[in-house]
């Protein structure tokens, strides 16, 4: 409910609120009015958006000291793997890991006909909103192939929290174990687990501690039989 | 490769990944310090402010919400509050909200996205015309965090009167933006 009042108070209060000054008790009684006040909720709104810009024009970009960058991220607390959910690898249920599959090869082919129409910005939202989903950072994908170039399947990475890696076999020169081996930008060797396949087909997923940006390659070895090799950077 | 967007650096940031906040630091600083130096005056405690304004944006990436600004708005946000709390105690303001307003024809445009430009010229250009006894007192608020009240002992007028030359600074700007006020 809305009396003209406690509009009118608002309304008086919409700069000092929209620029972050009200005091505690103004901002509770203005939160109390807001709540049931659709047009005052507008208001605050574009009041809020003029004192962003505001704070665009009045403030002229401005170049710190040379070596500022490196003394922000030397001060960072930690620099690396911090809120890691869990310290060892964690299998993903093949289920689970097929639904991904499913709904990456889904984007992947909607992103690629968007591409195509030309529409690139809608197909970033598209992709940005898939990301915020969980908290992605980005999707990436190459396909695995034997050293001939004989095609065998895909590898899709997703950089997030956690980070996972799914393989897709669908034409294997060999049915069997292969065993998949993560080879780093810095030359190490990570094994990854094992995707079984049969009469060409198989899929495998799991969560990785690894950041995508540090694999090079995916590997899929099994004695006897042509290595698959995707390439990811 | 193409660039990440600014949510996809914070997400980055916020699953403790450095190279995400590097990336952000690099687009950033010089608004950042930019903002920081118009409030603080002093260069060397603007870059402790901007520094602790990039260190509060790693610490709370995760708590980012898309859905109420974009994160230019939101990491301005904290360095305006973190450079207002460095001069809190100050008797007299570091740096003189005047000249800032003088300055205004001869900035450059420091737009974060081209799209931006003109809304942000046009702002510029209209408040610029604002006659002094608004746009002070508008200034004040929203760069300096200074309430109805600090502003009214400020220069030595009624409260009622720095209220209502602030929202009439307010309105004058939204309709010069094209916006309705009512």
């Amino acid at each position: 409910m809305t009396d003209r009042a406690d509009c009118q108070e608002v309304r008086e209060l919409l700069p000092e609120l929209a620029s972050g000054v009200a005091s505690g008790e103004q901002r509770a009684r203005a939160l109390a009015h807001l709540t049931g006040c659709p047009d005052c909720r507008h208001e605050l709104q574009e009041a809020a958006t003029l004192v962003d810009e505001l704070m665009l024009v009045l403030a002229p970009e401005h170049e710190p000291s040379a070596g500022f960058e490196s003394r922000v991220l030397a001060a960072l607390p930690v620099t690396r793997h911090r809120h890691r959910r869990r310290p060892t690898r964690r299998l993903v249920l093949r289920a689970a890991a097929a639904v991904l599959a499913a709904v990456l090869v889904a984007v992947l082919a909607v992103g690629l006909t968007w591409r195509h129409t030309a529409d690139d910005r809608r197909l970033a939202d598209h992709y940005r909103q898939t990301l915020a989903v969980a908290d992605g950072r980005y999707l990436t994908a190459a396909g695995l192939a034997e050293a001939s170039g004989q095609k065998a399947g895909h590898v899709f990475a997703y950089q997030g929290s956690p980070s996972w890696l799914f393989v897709e076999l669908t034409a294997a020169p060999a049915s069997g174990s292969y065993a998949i081996r993560l080879v780093t930008t810095d030359n190490r060797t990570v094994d990854a687990g094992v995707c079984r396949v049969t009469a060409g087909s198989g899929a495998y997923g799991r969560t990785i501690d690894l950041a995508v940006s540090a694999i090079r390659r995916v590997e899929l070895v099994q004695p006897g039989s042509p290595t698959l090799v995707a390439t990811l950077r | 490769m193409v660039s990440l967007s600014d949510e996809s650096l914070l997400a980055g940031m916020a699953a403790g990944d450095a190279q995400a906040a590097a990336t952000l630091v690099r687009r950033y600083q010089a608004r950042v310090y930019g903002l920081a130096r118009t409030i603080v005056g002093s260069p060397a405690l603007a870059e402790d402010v901007a520094q602790e304004a990039f260190l509060k944006a790693w610490r709370y990436a995760g708590a980012y919400d898309p859905r109420r600004g974009r994160v230019t708005t939101w990491l301005l946000t904290i360095t305006r509050n973190t450079a207002i709390d460095a001069v809190r105690y100050q008797r007299e303001l570091p740096t003189d909200p005047s000249l800032l307003l003088s300055a205004l024809d001869s900035q450059p445009d420091g737009a974060p996205d081209p799209s931006d430009v003109d809304s942000l010229d046009d702002l510029r250009r209209a408040l610029g015309k604002l006659p002094s006894e608004q746009s002070l007192p508008l200034v004040l608020m929203v760069l300096y965090g200074l309430t109805a009240r600090d502003i009214a002992e400020r220069e030595g007028i009624p409260v009622g009167t720095v209220k209502t030359r602030v929202r009439r600074g307010f309105s004058v700007l939204r309709q010069g933006l094209g916006v309705s006020d009512d």
